[in-house]
């Protein structure tokens, strides 16, 4: 009975920790009011093209620069013209080298910082936005983080960034207070015009999911079940020997 | 004098109190030399089982069977497989460069002799610096061939060749060498190696299912799209396009005979296998053979002399059954 009481605090424990986080979350998310709980969005270019610098900051108000994450956001020295195109050339009219990539995204990473604090850790996503036309191109960037069960734990953000033409910028999202979240899946939306140079364009999504040990519930449980299993050895009665039985 | 009368004997020496009986000892008898102390605490009476009923006693072995089998699939996708790509990977390399230094690689879906390529066949390497990839290309891309490595689409052409090369990696298991290609930035550029050179494709964009496909080749163009999983590793929830093309000079083609309307659904990506369900019955029939030998054993020969022979056997049986489910998951797995 008394361990089944223990075991029944643990896991009341537990889940309050791991509500703790989501609470902490919305918690913000209500004071800002515009839903913009900590993800920090920043923009970068490609060395090909100025940029006009990094345009960082404006949500969540905290702005930061790089965010240490991994991605380079390198683009393999792309040159503004795509003039190495061996005959890759489309057939429509007044078709280039680079209309086959009008609007292309990819290098989407995701990364994790652990934090001793088990409330924090801070999570890294990036993504490239490439504009394969001789216009400028504004794209608004929707971000969002989910959690294991679906439930929103952080976001959305939404930022225009404008794409100089023929070139790609690199956006570098940061979301604090991750916690102990153990799945995490991070949602982009990227939305062009609808066309642009006369190609038309559509809105193009992606997810990436990650896996976080939830170190600070996992030491809970350790640390839990020692002091459970010592409380019922200090508190259990004798047992008694049937000695009839063996003699 | 009476014997009630009689002076009482000469006092013997006091004997010592005798010990108080332990219960359930036997002390040894007089004509013996002493044996061991008896213990201080009374061992525990050895636990006697109800045995179980036949019903139960199926129970038991089908739930230990499905346990079983449930920990060896995990333990083949998690780390068996990744040791048997590296294997199979080392033995690719070493058979693929003995192919290029004598000339013989494939150049089409035959070989030198005329004879089409069977799977597992090496036909290049593909090296992608940017996420780690240093990978042998086999032909084919059924479930069993992409154990080995990432797979050529026999109906589309060599990388390099002019069309649109197609090749298919595992997300997670047997390597996983596909993994992280959802971090190729437009741009980033790569080699493929092939018995007709090196190409380099430059990347155009990452694409979901549903998104705009880049616009046909003109005649003579080459382009080259890497397939795999997406979503959760081991919980694929798609199929995710990196769509590359060519910034290098454009091979000569080679001959195919395999049409996309002659190739099997099995190796197209994300695609189950159930041609060889016949090897999984066989798999399970000898682990139903050695868990019935193991208790017929257990009987006649005891627990132990089991063990030492049984836990090989059985453990071999649960392996091989849980490798031949491996092709009754999506491919790109």
């Amino acid at each position: 009975m008394k361990r089944m009481l223990a075991a029944a605090l643990l896991a009341g424990a537990a889940v309050v920790l791991t509500a703790a986080a989501p609470v902490s979350a919305f918690a913000a998310d209500d004071l800002e009011g515009g839903g913009d709980y900590p993800i920090s969005v920043t923009v970068t270019g490609d060395g090909s093209v100025p940029s006009g610098g990094s345009d960082s900051g404006g949500f969540g108000g905290s702005g930061s620069g790089s965010s240490g994450f991994g991605s380079s956001g390198s683009s393999g020295g792309s040159a503004p013209s795509d003039t190495v195109d061996t005959g890759a050339k489309p057939s429509g009219e007044g078709a280039t080298a680079v209309a086959d990539a009008a609007f292309s995204l990819g290098g989407l990473r995701l990364g994790y910082l652990i934090s001793p604090i088990p409330t924090q850790g801070e999570l890294s996503t990036s993504v490239t936005l490439r504009n394969g036309t001789d216009a400028p191109m504004p794209v608004t960037i929707r971000a969002w983080l989910t959690g294991p069960l679906g439930n929103r734990i952080g976001g959305p953000v939404e930022r225009t960034v404008t794409l100089a033409p023929q070139t790609d910028r690199t956006l570098r999202m940061r979301v604090g207070g991750v916690g102990q979240w153990t799945f995490i899946t991070s949602h982009l939306e990227a939305t062009p015009p609808k066309s642009v140079d006369g190609v038309a364009l559509k809105k193009l999504t992606r997810e990436q999911s990650i896996v976080i040990a939830p170190w600070a519930i996992l030491l809970i449980v350790i640390v839990g079940a020692g002091a459970g299993y010592g409380i019922s050895v200090a508190v259990r009665r004798p047992r008694r020997v049937v000695q009839e039985s063996f003699a | 004098m009476s014997v009630i009368d009689a002076p009482p004997a000469a006092a013997a020496p006091a004997a010592p109190p005798a010990a108080p009986p332990v219960p359930g000892y036997m002390a040894p008898p007089p004509h013996l030399p002493p044996g061991p102390r008896p213990p201080r605490r009374i061992p525990k009476p050895p636990v006697q089982l109800a045995p179980l009923t036949p019903a139960q006693a199926i129970t038991r072995s089908v739930l230990i069977t499905a346990v079983l089998l449930v920990f060896a699939f995990l333990v083949q996708v998690v780390v068996l497989s990744q040791l048997q790509h590296l294997e199979s990977q080392q033995r690719l390399r070493d058979s693929f460069r003995a192919q290029l230094a004598a000339g013989t690689a494939p150049v089409s879906e035959a070989d030198y002799t005329g004879k089409m390529l069977r799977s597992t066949s090496p036909v290049g390497i593909l090296s992608i610096p940017q996420i780690g990839v240093s990978e042998v290309l086999v032909e084919g891309t059924d479930s069993d061939t992409l154990k080995t490595g990432a797979g050529h689409r026999r109906d589309t052409p060599l990388p390099g060749q002019p069309g649109i090369s197609v090749l298919i990696g595992r997300a997670g298991a047997y390597g996983g060498p596909f993994s992280h290609i959802q971090e190729l930035a437009p741009g980033d550029r790569f080699s493929v190696r092939t018995g007709q050179g090196k190409s380099t494709f430059e990347v155009i964009g990452v694409r979901y299912a549903g998104d705009p496909t880049p616009a046909a080749l003109a005649r003579g163009g080459s382009r080259l799209v890497l397939q795999s999983a997406r979503g959760p590793a081991f919980a694929p929830s798609g199929v995710v396009y990196v769509d590359a093309r060519l910034v290098s000079p454009v091979m000569d083609a080679g001959a195919r005979w395999t049409t996309t309307g002659a190739l099997p659904p099995e190796e197209r990506a994300l695609q189950a296998d159930t041609r060889e369900v016949w090897s999984l019955v066989f798999a399970l029939q000898f682990l139903l053979a050695a868990h019935l030998g193991a208790a017929w054993a257990r009987r006649r020969v005891g627990s132990r002399k089991t063990w030492l022979v049984g836990a090989p056997v059985v453990a071999l049986a649960v392996l091989l059954a849980a490798d031949r489910i491996v092709p009754l998951l999506p491919n790109v797995l």
